[in-house]
C-alpha cells in the first residue's frame, strides 16, 4: 500500500507526525523571533523573552506529539518525516524573515535532507535487526 | 571569509552540546531496569539540562545568524552523533550512515557556497 493510501485509510495516526513537524518548525521560528527581539548576551533577557517561552512551549508540545507518533509507528518509519523540518525552516526563513533564497540554498538543503533520510535508513535496518 | 564572532561560536557550541546530549540521553536510557529509572538518572538529567542550554545558545546565535544558515549548520549534529556513537558508545558504523554523513557534509558545503 502506498503512503498516500495509508494516510487516507488511517489519517489520525499521521496527525501526530504532522504535529511533531509543525511544532518543531514553530520552535525554530519562535527561536529566531526571540533572537531578533533580544539584542545582547544577557541570558536573563533571553529566558524571559515571550518568544523564547513560546519556543520552549512548542518544543514541549513537539515532544508530546512525538511520543504519540512513536506509539503509532516504529522510529525508523517516523523519523525520516522529521527531515521535512529542514525544508519548512528554509521556507519560513524566506517567507517570515525575508531571508534571501538562492538555488544553492535549495539544492544544499535537498542534499542535507537526502543525507538525513539515508541515515534514517540505517536506523530502519537496526530496528528490523532488533525485531528479529 | 566570514568573521567568526561570539554568535558563530555559540552556534558551534550548540551543535556540539546537542550531539553530546544525545549520547548522554542514549547512555542514560540504556540498561535501566524501569521506565522511571531511564529518566531519573544523572546522564538523562544532564542531557536535558544540556538541551535547555542549547535553546538559549540558539537564540543568542540567531540574534545575528540567519535562520536558514542555522538550519543548515544544525544538520552537522547528525554527523557528530554518528561519529561520537562510533568512538564513545562503540556502536557499529554502517555504509548507509557514512553515505548519509557525506551527503549532509556536501549539502552544507553547497548551501554555504
Amino acid at each position: 500500500m502506498t503512503l498516500a493510501a495509508q494516510i487516507v485509510k488511517r489519517p489520525m495516526r499521521y496527525i501526530w507526525i504532522a504535529l511533531s513537524i509543525l511544532f518543531q518548525a514553530t520552535a525554530s521560528v519562535c527561536g529566531k523571533k526571540a533572537g531578533l527581539t533580544t539584542s545582547n548576551s544577557d541570558i536573563l533577557a533571553i529566558v524571559i523573552n515571550p518568544w523564547y517561552i513560546a519556543e520552549l512551549s512548542a518544543l514541549f508540545l513537539q515532544a508530546c506529539s512525538w511520543v504519540m507518533a512513536l506509539r503509532c509507528f516504529p522510529l525508523s518509519f517516523a523519523y525520516p518525516f522529521m527531515s521535512l523540518v529542514f525544508g519548512l525552516n528554509l521556507l519560513s526563513a524566506w517567507l517570515l524573515f525575508g531571508e534571501s533564497l538562492r538555488l544553492n540554498h535549495i539544492l544544499g538543503m535537498l542534499i542535507i535532507i537526502a543525507g538525513v533520510l539515508e541515515i534514517s535508513r540505517s536506523a530502519a535496518k537496526v530496528t528490523k535487526g532488533q525485531r528479529k | 571569509m566570514t568573521n567568526i564572532g561570539l554568535h558563530e561560536i555559540a552556534m558551534a557550541l550548540a551543535i556540539m552540546i546537542t550531539a553530546f546530549s544525545q549520547l548522554l540521553l542514549k547512555s542514560g536510557a540504556s540498561g535501566q531496569k524501569t521506565w522511571l529509572a531511564s529518566f531519573l538518572n544523572w546522564k538523562t538529567m544532564t542531557g536535558y539540562v544540556m538541551f535547555g542550554m542549547v535553546t538559549v545558545l540558539n537564540v543568542f546565535a540567531m540574534q545575528k545568524i540567519q535562520l536558514k544558515i542555522m538550519t543548515a549548520w544544525i544538520a552537522l549534529t547528525y554527523i557528530l552523533v554518528v561519529v561520537l556513537s562510533r568512538y564513545i558508545l562503540k556502536e557499529h558504523l554502517c555504509q548507509t550512515q557514512i553515505i548519509g554523513c557525506l551527503l549532509i557534509g556536501i549539502g552544507i558545503l553547497v548551501f554555504s557556497l
